[in-house]
């Protein structure tokens, strides 16, 4: 990923993390993308699915895999959560939530220590992010449901609020940066392996191409992107990287993976009517 | 062992050595192991963490437990609160709300949450009310009365505390810090309900995670003191400015700060109408609080409670 950029309008540097062109204001950077359009991350990606598409001719599966790389260009990013994250995202723009929940960040640090070793490294950069605060983390989904593990509310996400701010990963990035024993303080990826929104059907069959079998039936395209383990180790699934935040307006579709009981029943019931209201579909 | 748990999520991480394991507060016995990479979806954006250390697994299940009511119940409460919920929905939220807050520990924690601030103006407080079964259990219509009861002392003691000067903290950072432990401590609460012997109290609770952060002695000084110099509420309460907005329990937020009049003079160069424009309020309305202010005579400060006192 570059260091700076220069700007479209005035041409001068913007450097990394800016949202907007110092100089002259301009909006609209989203890192993320910046990385996934780079020409030689995009021609690594190219070269990969270029063999996996020879690969599948030989082995008959072309036609299969065409149709699959039809399936995921209309694929949605998924994030899952509990009912109280989607009620909080839900009511972001009203007051009466807003003025309450504020006052519930926490904004912690983890305590000095080396029995917090084993999770500091991980949560300093993603989870409690600085400069990465701006990313939220999803999964490619061709049939709206997320990843159960972390949560029983999958929210799909409308196309046209995240397509310009989202990009794919092969895999969960912390998962690969082990296969690749790549150290998170000096992550120097390979390339090939992430890609703009719009390419992300070509990420998809570079990494599952050899999973594409001349059998394989359309119904079953959706479980062949996103595998959902039996605990979340066994769990894999392409990773979206949204910059920037969401809200009710930026969901399409909500779909409950798991029954709901107690509070957190009257809790879905009061999420159902917010999302409803604003065409938010719920399953 | 040391753990992080979240209410939002529902969910705990134990951190044992290398070893890391969660639960749901649903099925606690169920211990699932985990790896660093679920970390970054395990929790979300993480903004309601909370970190447990050198604790035991009985004790984090007992927290996430607590933490899993609190959340749930202010969850319920602002549903109960909100007019574009369905009444049958805002009903059931309220049954729900009842079971809660026989908790003393959860209802503590949604009042030190909801006494730090004013109720914003789309709040539905008169609906909640009306919708409360006033035969059942009635731990909710009181817990709504305090709240309403409450509304102007509330005001002024937020008022008070954003006009305590950031320098005082240090920077944003450390106010935030610092005011995250006056919510969670309920200090925004005991000086809204107790004002003339919130100090005493305060002095007793000062807790270490506050008395560590630098100057605390000196702003809690600084905030009773502002919220002890406002003037009687009486004077300012809307209905009796005309200012009532009908129906409307957030009329309350309407409480002004007599700093935020001097300030809006000062950077009107003394123009009431763009002074009462800033704040929000009309010229009549303005000109009423100046008379009311004027006519308010100081307090001798010898009268003042101090905190080493």
């Amino acid at each position: 990923m570059p260091a700076s950029i220069p700007c479209v309008s005035c041409n001068n540097d913007i450097p990394q993390p800016a949202e907007r062109c110092p100089h002259c204001a301009r909006p609209g950077i989203f890192w993320n993308v910046i990385a996934a359009e780079d020409g030689n991350e995009r021609g690594e990606l190219l070269n990969r699915y270029n063999t996996a598409k020879t690969d599948a001719l030989q082995r008959g599966a072309d036609k299969v895999l065409v149709g699959f790389e039809r399936a995921v260009t209309t694929s949605v990013a998924v994030i899952a959560r509990s009912e109280s994250e989607v009620l909080r995202l839900a009511t972001t723009t009203k007051q009466l939530y807003a003025t309450y929940y504020e006052q519930l960040e926490s904004n912690i640090r983890l305590p000095d220590g080396d029995e917090w070793d084993v999770v500091r490294e991980v949560t300093d950069t993603v989870l409690f992010p600085k400069f990465k605060k701006e990313m939220r983390f999803g999964a490619l989904s061709i049939d709206g449901v997320g990843v159960r593990n972390y949560g029983p509310c999958s929210m799909a996400l409308r196309n046209e609020m995240i397509s310009h701010r989202a990009s794919v990963f092969e895999e969960n990035s912390v998962l690969f940066m082990k296969h690749k024993k790549i150290e998170v303080s000096n992550p120097v990826l390979p390339k090939g392996f992430r890609a703009a929104w719009s390419d992300r059907a070509m990420l998809s069959v570079a990494k599952l191409a050899t999973a594409i079998d001349p059998n394989l039936l359309p119904g079953q395209y959706s479980k062949r992107l996103l595998k959902q383990g039996a605990s979340s180790a066994d769990d894999d699934f392409i990773e979206v990287h949204i910059w920037g935040p969401i809200s009710v307006l930026t969901m399409e579709k909500v779909t409950v993976t798991a029954p709901s009981s107690g509070p957190r029943e009257t809790i879905l019931k009061a999420v159902t009517s917010k999302l409803l209201k604003h065409n938010v579909t719920v399953a | 062992m040391n753990a992080i748990i979240s209410g939002r999520s529902g969910r705990a991480l134990l951190i044992d050595g290398d070893s890391l394991k969660s639960f749901e507060v649903d099925d606690p016995s169920t211990l699932t192991s985990r790896q660093q990479e679920d970390l970054p979806y395990l929790f979300g954006e993480g903004s309601d963490l909370r970190i447990l250390e050198d604790t035991s697994i009985e004790d984090v299940e007992l927290e996430l437990r607590n933490h899993c009511n609190f959340t749930w119940a202010l969850d319920l409460t602002l549903i109960s609160l909100d007019a574009d919920v369905p009444i049958d929905i805002r009903t059931e939220s309220i049954e729900s709300l009842e079971e809660l807050l026989e908790t003393e520990e959860t209802l503590i924690q949604v009042e030190n949450v909801l006494y730090a601030q004013p109720l914003p103006e789309d709040a539905d407080l008169k609906g909640a009310l009306e919708l409360c079964n006033p035969s059942a259990r009635n731990t909710v219509h009181t817990f709504l009365l305090d709240l309403d009861e409450f509304q102007p002392r509330i005001s002024v003691v937020f008022h008070a505390w954003e006009s305590i000067p950031t320098k005082l903290f240090g920077d944003y950072e450390a106010r935030d810090a610092f005011r995250a432990v006056a919510i969670n401590e309920g200090y925004f609460k005991m000086l809204a309900i107790e004002p003339r012997s919130s100090l005493f109290h305060l002095q007793l609770m000062l807790n270490p995670s506050l008395s560590e952060l630098p100057n605390s002695l000196s702003i809690l000084r600084k905030w009773h003191d502002l919220s002890d110099e406002r003037i009687d509420l009486k004077h300012f309460k809307p209905v009796d400015l005309g200012m009532s907005r009908s129906g409307s329990y957030g009329m309350y937020g309407r409480v002004i700060n007599p700093v935020f009049i001097t300030k809006a003079l000062r950077k009107t160069h003394g123009n009431q109408a763009r002074a009462a424009r800033l704040l929000g309020i009309s010229p009549s309305d303005l000109r009423k609080l100046l008379s009311q202010i004027k006519d308010k005579k100081p307090k001798a400060r010898g009268e003042r409670p101090k905190l080493d006192a």
